[in-house]
């Protein structure tokens, strides 16, 4: 078995999927991000959106001072309004106001935006199909500042009196920074459930490549005339589980060194991130936390193994529909990250708690954001104990046959069947 | 049905006195007793019983779907019978020692992603064998096959032939005890045939039992001391083959004549027969000896050469598996002139 184990490690350390995984793949994440937050700056940097206006009330002056700063900003047109819808095609203009000289009577105005082009999905164009609203807002606050300049109102009071009102949001220096702390504690939570999760998938999608080559190269023969079945996938998990974790922590080395080190230069706060680690480094979270990975990560493993053993080439057979599960039971708590936030003891969060392919994740991320009582904890590690020990088992039947069976899948009454007489 | 030639013959020992005679009880290196195997309610192996003797080479023959890789998968301990025992003689407790067996897969492949040397090291520590003297051995059975400058080559750029070659050095790198080699030649050309034909030859010499299964009967015939034949999970002939051979009571004459040989086809005492440019290939009925046809046809051909021999292992292989149930006409106890030929 540890023969096994080694080989699996070693073979898979050098070839070059591991290689390409562990640096090739996080720092093209990482290009990606830097690349959308980039762009997203350049958004914000962007020109404003240019409106044409027809004006005929004399507006111009007081909404073109409104507009400063809210990306919008307007012309003053003085040519015809038929002109108007060419020199829109031209990408003059995202759409023009019409202001007639009775403006202040009517109280209305005509926005006409520009026609939408192709399927229509551009996301500036959708912006000002309807009228913006910091555009809305400057004339209600134009009608406002005219009627109370009408109801004679000084000017520079009625300009003070219809500008809306400002709220300074303040508060005590102590409870911001908890809140920053509270905040990045379950984020680093949810890192480390996210980081569990990729050491999880990653080494189950290596043991389910491997098991389905060695059983398609037909190696597994000669293989099992040397060792057991059950040594022989108990050694894959082992040897492979132990590779995802060398890439976990180079990741982990690497990530931690760029928050560090190049953090403060982008603004973020390491000390609060250092304090909010702290709670992670008690020995007995981290101790729950090995408990719930290992035992997590077995449970996987092995009935990926299984699965991957009675694996054919048809894409439509029970075992692939098998294999989509593996891959969703874990990610599970991640989809209801929200929900825990809100409502970590939730009946129904509770009960996926015990169930052994989310528990791991579940559990981690209830713990970091409520105190679940010991009892829920330690009921929870044995379920999932009892479970991985089951699994085991069960899998290794399954392994043992399924992966000297080659042409077709198993139906499940042909498991079922391996399960009960496993001495083929 | 079942047939069994007796069991084992004299055999010949030779010392420093000259030759001496002397009845031998062969010492067995593994024993099937009785052993069953179902799946699903078909019976893969039914009822199978034989022993394999140290040193010799042992022909596990049978049709496609008889039976022989289940019962060899039983052997390694890859499947566990239903029912009935396999025993070794190299274990203290009689049960199997991986690292006494080597074995050779008829469906087999290797990692084709994989360096040779890695691979074969591999497969020897599963063996239980020091890496160091695995990659020194490994070494050298690639130089005896002339593959060593693939030592540090990737599977994958080795063709077919290479790479089975590689699985014959997996399969004894270890020097086991036990061989067993499911259609060695499976795949190979002419001349890899020979070679394959020459290191199971070598193994032997070495001491080293082998068990082979194969379809090249020409191959197998000219190679194994003993054969088991299976069909259908069933035992259907066992034994020494010189023996079974002397059992067939059929004879195969091939005649250079002149003159006219038709009368051959019509002649009571022939099975079936092939004449052509003055060549009869003939088969006697069962039980007709050699020397009664042969006064049979004396005068009506001029006959410029003769042989007659037992028919080739091919043949009984053929017959005996298309009989179907039931004892097969053609064998049962030697003819007189045979029981003579025996004794000398």
């Amino acid at each position: 078995m540890l023969t096994v184990a080694r080989w699996e490690f070693f073979q898979n350390l050098k070839s070059k999927t591991f290689l390409i995984t562990t640096f090739v793949v996080p720092l093209f994440s990482l290009g990606l991000i830097a690349l959308v937050i980039w762009i997203a700056r350049a958004a914000e940097r962007g020109e404003a959106l240019q409106l044409a206006i027809i004006d005929r009330a004399g507006v111009f002056p007081e909404l073109s001072a409104q507009l400063r700063g809210s990306g919008y900003r307007v012309v003053l047109f003085p040519g015809s309004e038929a002109e108007l819808p060419a020199r829109m095609q031209r990408g003059e203009f995202v759409g023009y106001l019409v202001i007639e000289s009775d403006f202040f009577q009517t109280r209305q105005a005509r926005y006409v935006p520009k026609p939408r082009e192709g399927l229509g999905f551009n996301i500036r164009e959708l912006q000002s199909q309807g009228v913006p609203r910091p555009v809305r807002d400057a004339l209600s606050q134009i009608l406002l500042a005219h009627g109370l300049r009408e109801a004679g109102v000084p000017p520079e009071k009625a300009t003070e009196l219809s500008q809306g009102v400002q709220i300074i949001v303040q508060a005590a220096p102590e409870a911001a920074l908890e809140q920053l702390k509270a905040g990045i504690t379950v984020g680093i939570g949810f890192l480390i459930i996210l980081l569990l999760l990729f050491i999880t998938m990653n080494s189950i999608s290596w043991i389910l490549y491997g098991v389905i080559s060695e059983k398609r190269n037909r190696v597994v023969e000669l293989v099992l005339s040397s060792i057991r079945a059950h040594d022989l996938m108990t050694g894959k998990i082992l040897g492979l589980g132990g590779l995802a974790l060398v890439q976990a922590f180079i990741w982990a080395i690497v990530g931690l060194t760029i928050i560090f080190v190049g953090g403060p230069y982008i603004g973020l706060p390491t000390s609060v991130i250092s304090l909010a680690i702290l709670p992670f480094l008690a020995w007995e979270k981290i101790l729950l936390y090995v408990a719930y990975f290992v035992l997590g990560y077995l449970f996987l493993a092995a009935l990926t193994a299984a699965i991957s053993a009675t694996l054919s080439d048809d894409p439509q057979s029970a075992s692939s529909f098998g294999m989509s599960l593996v891959f969703f039971l874990p990610v599970l708590p991640v989809v209801l990250f929200s929900l825990v936030l809100r409502n970590p003891d939730h009946i129904a969060l509770k009960v996926i708690s015990f169930f052994p392919p989310s528990t791991p994740g579940m559990m981690i991320l209830r713990t970091a954001v409520s105190s679940v009582p010991w009892w829920e904890v330690l009921l929870s590690v044995v379920v999932l104990a009892l479970a991985t020990y089951g699994m085991m088992r069960l899998a290794g039947k399954i392994f043992q046959i399924g992966i000297l069976m080659y042409g077709k899948s198993p139906t499940l009454r042909e498991l079922w069947r391996w399960v009960r007489n496993p001495t083929h | 049905m079942c047939l069994r030639a007796s069991s084992f013959a004299q055999m010949h020992e030779s010392t420093q006195w000259g030759i001496i005679e002397r009845a031998m009880t062969p010492e067995t290196i593994l024993r099937v007793t009785h052993v069953r195997k179902h799946f699903d309610g078909t019976k893969a192996v039914d009822d199978v019983s034989f022993e394999v003797y140290k040193g010799e080479i042992f022909g596990l023959l049978g049709p496609n779907g008889a039976g022989k890789t289940t019962l060899i998968r039983m052997i390694l301990g890859i499947f566990q019978p239903d029912f009935g025992e396999i025993r070794f003689s190299f274990s203290p407790t009689g049960k199997l020692l991986p690292e006494r067996v080597g074995y050779l897969p008829e469906e087999r492949g290797l990692y084709d992603n994989r360096k040779v040397c890695d691979t074969l090291v591999f497969l020897a520590r599963l063996k239980g064998m020091d890496a160091r003297l695995a990659r020194e051995r490994a070494l050298l059975w690639l130089q005896r096959l002339q593959l060593e400058k693939y030592f540090y080559r990737n599977i994958r750029e080795l063709s077919k032939g290479m790479q089975q070659k590689i699985q014959f050095i997996a399969a004894i790198l270890h020097e086991p005890d036990l061989v067993i080699l499911d259609e060695p030649f499976a795949g190979l050309d002419p001349i890899n045939q020979d070679l394959f034909r020459e290191l199971i030859v070598e193994l032997k010499a070495r001491g080293t039992t082998i068990l082979l299964s194969a379809h090249q009967m020409h191959l197998v015939e000219d190679l194994v001391d003993r054969i088991f034949l299976i069909n259908k999970g069933r035992e259907i002939l066992y034994g020494e083959l010189r023996e079974i051979k002397r059992h067939w009571r059929e004879d195969w004459v091939t005649i250079d004549f002149r003159g006219d040989g038709e009368f051959l086809k019509e002649s009571a005492l022939v099975k079936s027969a092939q004449i052509g440019n003055g060549r009869a290939q003939l088969i006697l009925k069962e039980g007709v000896r050699p020397e009664e046809f042969l006064s049979a046809i004396m005068g009506k051909v001029e006959i410029e050469q003769i042989a007659i021999r037992k028919p080739p292992l091919h043949h009984i292989f053929v017959e005996m598996v298309t009989q179907g149930e039931g004892p097969h006409p053609a064998y049962g106890t030697p003819l007189p002139s045979e029981r003579e030929r025996g004794r000398g």
